[in-house]
C-alpha cells in the first residue's frame, strides 16, 4: 500500500520573525530628466533615476510587490536586477533592514500630467499604491490513513472508507496580524495538480480569517470518498498590511510648447543654422513672429516678417508667406499676389536698415484641435533664398468629447510583433458605439487577440465611460499596420489624440559572391592547356622511343636469324665486286637483279639466304631511319 | 450609418537613408545615417529599431558576423544598442525613446563591421542589399568606398568618384534611390565597361589559350 503524506506549499512564502512593531517599508526615489507638455494634450516624458527600497522591519520578508501605475509610459530597469515586472517591482526576499537599489528610465507620451503635485514621475506612479506581500504562513497538511467506519443514515447502516485530513496555518510572528482571504485544499488523483477530484475552500462563513501573533488556524476535513494514492494540496492567500512610504526628490525639468525650439532635441535646426550662415554671407537677416499662438475661433492675429539689411546697398527682395488652413487674411499689407494658401510681396530694403511686412489674419476654424505650424516664409534676393523659422501654434478648440489612443509595438519571436492598442475616454461624457480599426491586409497575420473582433482588425466598443480605458492586443507579422495608427470611428476625428510607439525592422540580405564559372574555366584552361601540351609531347616522344626499342630488338633478332654463312657472304661479295668491275655503268638495280639471277641459277642452294639478303636491305633502311631520328632529337 | 473604412495615412518615413560602406581586406565597415521624420499629425516614439542581417551562403540563411556595433544621435549621445545573434540572422537593436513630434525629425548614426570576403580570381563582385522595411524610404543613398588599388569594372547606374577619407584615397561608387546596387571590381587596371568585364576578359583569355594550344599542337604534329 502506497502511503504518502504530502505537504506542498505552492504559493509565495512569507515568514516574519521577531518583527518590530514600529517598522516601515520605505521607497526612496531620486529622479531627473524632462517632461514636455504640449498644450496639456501630450506630455512627453524622458526621465531616469535611482530607487532605494528599504526594509525597515527587523524581519525577513519574502515576495514583496510594489505596484506602479504608469498607463501609457514605459519603464526600463537599467541596472539588470530584474526587479521590474510589467506593472510592479517584485522582490523575492528582503532581509531585516536591507536596502535594495536599482536604476530605471521612463519614456513615453501620455495624455495626463505624469507629475502629480510636483512629485517625480515614478513617485506619482507609485503614489497611493500600497505595497503588497502575498504569502502563506507556516502551513501544514496531515493525511491520516484510510479507515473503515460505520455510517448510519435514517434506515440504512453501512460501512464506508474515510480519511481525516488536518490542515493548519500558523503565525510565527510575535507582533503581526495576518488577514487570510482564502484557504484551499485540493485533492488530486495523482501528483499532477491538474487532475483535480475535489476542492474544499475556507473560510466558509466569514470573509477573512485573522491570525494574531503565534496563533494557529486548524481544520479537520473528513473525506468519505477516498482511495489510496490520492494527493492533497494546500493553498492560502494572505494579504499582509505593511506600513510603507514612498519618498523622493527629483530634478525633472518641466517645459511646454513655448520652449520647444530650445529644448526639444528632435528639432530640425537646419533652418536656424541656415539663417545665421545666410546672414554671415549676405548680411541679410529675416525673422517672422506672430502676435498669438493659442488660437480660438474669431481670434485676429498679426504676422510680422522683418528683413534686416546690414549691407551698404539697396536690396530688392521678394517675400512669400503661407497661410495655414482655417485662416482668413484681413489686411494683406499691399501684397503683390494673394491666393487662399499663400501671399507675396516685393519691397526694397535700404542700406543698414530693416523693412517689415505686417499682415492680419482671422482664425475661422471651429473644428480642428491640436498642434500645428506656421510654415517658414521664403525671402528671395537675386539668386539667393532665405527662410524664416517655423512657428508652432495650437488650435484651441476644446471639445466635450476627447479620446486618447496609443498603439505600442513590441517585437516577438519569429519575426512577429505584439501590438497593443490602448484607448481612453478623456472627455466629460461617455462614448457609445465606437469602433477601432487597424489596417490589416488579407494576408497579414492576426492571432492571439485578447478581445474578439467584429472582423479582421476591427473592434466594436459599445460603451466607454468617462476616464474608462479599453485595451486590446494581438500578434501579427511584419506588415504596414505596424507603422500606421488605427482609426477611431464613430467619433469626430479631430477629438482623437493619437500616439504611436513603434518598433521597426529593417532587413538586409547579403549574398556572398562566388567565383564566376568563366573564371574557373579560364584559370582551369590556363593550367590545363600547357600541361596538356607537355603531356602530349612527352607521350609522342615516349611512343617513338618505344618504337625504336622495338625495331632495335627486331633488328637484333633478324640479324641472328639471317646471319649468312661467312663463306657464302665472301663469295657473294666477290661476285658482286667482279660484276661491278665487268659492268661498271650498270645501274645498281639491274646489277642486283643479275646478282639475284646468278644467285638463283648458280647458288640456288638455300631460299633462306635470298631472304636474308632481303632482310639486310631492310636493316639498312632502318638504320637510316634511326640515324634521322637521332639527328632530329 | 457608420463608415468603417477609415483612412490609412503614413505616420513616419525615413526622409533620408544614407549608407557609407568601406571595403577592407575581410570586412565591410558600414556607417549609416538615417533620419526618421514624423509626417503625421500625432507624436510618435521610435521605440526600437531592428536591423536584421543575414547572409546567403550555399543557399542557406546564416547570421551575419558583426563587430563594433554602436549608434548615436545628432548630439553625439550614445544610444542604447544590443546585438542578438539568432540561428538565421543577426539582430542589431537600437533603442530610441525620444518622442518625435509632428513634422520633426530624428537622426541616428549607426556603424558596424560586417565580416565579408569577396571571392574571385581576378574579378570580385558586391551586391548591395536593398533594405526591406515597412517604413517608406524617401531618399536612399549608398556610397561604397573601395581602396585605391582596386578598379571598378562594372557598376550599372552608379556614379564613380575618387575621394579622400580619413587621409586615404578611395574610389567611391554612389547609388541614389536604386534597388539594383551591383558592383564588379578588379585589381587589374581595366576601365569601367557597360557589361561585366569578367566575361570579356576571361572570354578573350580562353579563346587565346585555345588558339595557341591548337597552333602549338599542329606544329608539333608536323615535326
Amino acid at each position: 500500500m502506497k502511503s504518502r503524506a504530502l505537504v506542498l506549499l505552492f504559493l509565495p512564502l512569507l515568514f516574519l520573525t521577531a518583527a518590530k512593531a514600529d517598522g516601515i517599508f520605505m521607497v526612496d526615489i531620486n529622479e531627473e530628466g524632462k517632461v514636455i507638455s504640449y498644450y496639456d494634450e501630450y506630455y512627453v516624458v524622458q526621465t531616469q533615476g535611482t530607487v532605494d527600497v528599504f526594509n525597515g522591519y527587523n524581519a525577513s520578508m519574502y515576495q514583496i510587490m510594489l505596484p506602479v501605475k504608469l498607463d501609457y509610459l514605459t519603464l526600463f530597469e537599467t541596472s539588470s536586477t530584474d526587479y521590474w515586472k510589467h506593472n510592479h517591482f517584485y522582490f523575492l526576499e528582503f532581509k531585516p533592514y536591507e536596502t535594495k537599489t536599482f536604476d530605471y528610465e521612463i519614456r513615453g507620451v501620455t495624455p495626463k500630467d505624469p507629475m502629480y503635485l510636483n512629485m517625480s514621475v515614478l513617485r506619482t506612479a507609485m503614489f497611493n499604491r500600497t505595497p503588497a506581500v502575498y504569502s502563506t504562513l507556516i502551513s501544514r497538511i496531515q493525511k491520516m490513513p484510510i479507515e473503515a467506519v460505520d455510517v448510519n443514515t435514517s434506515r440504512i447502516r453501512s460501512v464506508k472508507n474515510r480519511r481525516i485530513i488536518t490542515v493548519s496555518l500558523e503565525n510565527p510572528s510575535d507582533t503581526k496580524y495576518y488577514n487570510i482571504s482564502s484557504i484551499k485544499v485540493i485533492k488530486t488523483s495523482s501528483e499532477n495538480i491538474t487532475n483535480e477530484i475535489k476542492r474544499w475552500t475556507y473560510p466558509e462563513d466569514v470573509p477573512y480569517v485573522w491570525l494574531g501573533p503565534f496563533e494557529t488556524w486548524k481544520k479537520d476535513i473528513v473525506d468519505y470518498n477516498c482511495t489510496e494514492g490520492e494527493v492533497y494540496w494546500l493553498s492560502s492567500e494572505i494579504d499582509l498590511e505593511i506600513f510603507s512610504y514612498v519618498n523622493g526628490t527629483h530634478r525633472v525639468l518641466r517645459f511646454d510648447q513655448e520652449d520647444l525650439n530650445l529644448i526639444n532635441k528632435t528639432l530640425n535646426e537646419s533652418e536656424i543654422e541656415g539663417n545665421i550662415s545666410a546672414y554671415l554671407e549676405h548680411l541679410l537677416f529675416v525673422k517672422k513672429s506672430y502676435s498669438n499662438t493659442h488660437l480660438l475661433p474669431e481670434d485676429i492675429i498679426t504676422a510680422d516678417i522683418r528683413i534686416n539689411n546690414f549691407a551698404p546697398i539697396n536690396r530688392t527682395v521678394y517675400v512669400t508667406d503661407f497661410i495655414p488652413y482655417g485662416f482668413k487674411v484681413l489686411d494683406d499689407c499691399n501684397a503683390t499676389e494673394k491666393t487662399d494658401s499663400d501671399i507675396s510681396w516685393s519691397l526694397v530694403v535700404n542700406p543698414d536698415s530693416s523693412a517689415s511686412i505686417r499682415y492680419k489674419m482671422e482664425y475661422v476654424d471651429y473644428d480642428t484641435l491640436g498642434l500645428d505650424y506656421f510654415e517658414p516664409a521664403i525671402i528671395r534676393y537675386k539668386n539667393n533664398t532665405f527662410y524664416t523659422q517655423r512657428t508652432s501654434f495650437v488650435r484651441q478648440y476644446i471639445p466635450e468629447k476627447k479620446v486618447f489612443i496609443q498603439k505600442k509595438i513590441r517585437s516577438s519571436i519569429n519575426d512577429e510583433f505584439v501590438v497593443t492598442v490602448m484607448l481612453q475616454n478623456l472627455g466629460e461624457t461617455s462614448l457609445e458605439n465606437i469602433h477601432v480599426k487597424e489596417f490589416l491586409e488579407a494576408g497579414d497575420q492576426f492571432r492571439e487577440i485578447t478581445i474578439v473582433p467584429a472582423s479582421k482588425g476591427l473592434w466594436e466598443i459599445p460603451k466607454l465611460e468617462k476616464d474608462e480605458s479599453w485595451e486590446v492586443s494581438y500578434v501579427t507579422n511584419d506588415n504596414l499596420a505596424l507603422t500606421t495608427l488605427p482609426a477611431v470611428l464613430g467619433i469626430e476625428n479631430n477629438v482623437v489624440l493619437k500616439t504611436l510607439v513603434f518598433e521597426n525592422t529593417i532587413k538586409n540580405e547579403w549574398v556572398h559572391s562566388t567565383v564566376h564559372m568563366i573564371e574557373k574555366i579560364g584559370v582551369g584552361l590556363l593550367i590545363a592547356l600547357p600541361l596538356l601540351l607537355i603531356v602530349m609531347n612527352r607521350r609522342r616522344r615516349m611512343k617513338k622511343e618505344s618504337t625504336l626499342r622495338g625495331l632495335g630488338k627486331r633488328i637484333s633478332r633478324l640479324k641472328q636469324d639471317s646471319m649468312p654463312n661467312p663463306n657464302d657472304s665472301i663469295d657473294l661479295l666477290k661476285r658482286e665486286t667482279a660484276l661491278h668491275k665487268e659492268f661498271p655503268d650498270l645501274p645498281k638495280t639491274e646489277r642486283t637483279g643479275l646478282l639475284k639471277g646468278i644467285s638463283s641459277n648458280n647458288y640456288d642452294k638455300d631460299a633462306n639466304k635470298a631472304e636474308a639478303h632481303k632482310n639486310l636491305e631492310q636493316l639498312k633502311d632502318l638504320h637510316d631511319e634511326i640515324g634521322h631520328d637521332k639527328d632530329n632529337r | 450609418m457608420l463608415n468603417i473604412e477609415g483612412a490609412l495615412a503614413e505616420v513616419v518615413v525615413f526622409s533620408n537613408y544614407e549608407t557609407h560602406t568601406t571595403l577592407s581586406k575581410d570586412s565591410l565597415h558600414i556607417e549609416r545615417v538615417v533620419t526618421l521624420k514624423n509626417v503625421g499629425a500625432n507624436p510618435i516614439i521610435p521605440g526600437e529599431l531592428h536591423f536584421k542581417l543575414h547572409e546567403i551562403e550555399k543557399g542557406n540563411k546564416i547570421p551575419s558576423r558583426i563587430t563594433g556595433f554602436s549608434a548615436k544621435n545628432d548630439y553625439n549621445t550614445e544610444l542604447k544598442t544590443r546585438t542578438i545573434e539568432g540561428e538565421e540572422e543577426t539582430d542589431l537593436v537600437i533603442s530610441v525613446w525620444e518622442p518625435v513630434l509632428p513634422k520633426f525629425s530624428y537622426r541616428i548614426t549607426l556603424e558596424y563591421d560586417l565580416m565579408f570576403k569577396s571571392k574571385g580570381f581576378m574579378f570580385y563582385e558586391l551586391s548591395v542589399p536593398v533594405e526591406e522595411t515597412t517604413i517608406p524610404i524617401e531618399n536612399n543613398k549608398h556610397n561604397l568606398y573601395l581602396p585605391k588599388s582596386n578598379h571598378v569594372t562594372y557598376a550599372p547606374n552608379a556614379v564613380l568618384k575618387t575621394v579622400s577619407r580619413n587621409g586615404e584615397e578611395y574610389k567611391m561608387v554612389s547609388w541614389e534611390n536604386r534597388d539594383d546596387m551591383f558592383l564588379e571590381y578588379s585589381r587589374l587596371p581595366l576601365p569601367k565597361l557597360g557589361i561585366k568585364a569578367v566575361n570579356i576578359f576571361w572570354g578573350i583569355v580562353i579563346v587565346a589559350m585555345l588558339v595557341l594550344t591548337f597552333l602549338i599542337h599542329k606544329k608539333m604534329k608536323r615535326k
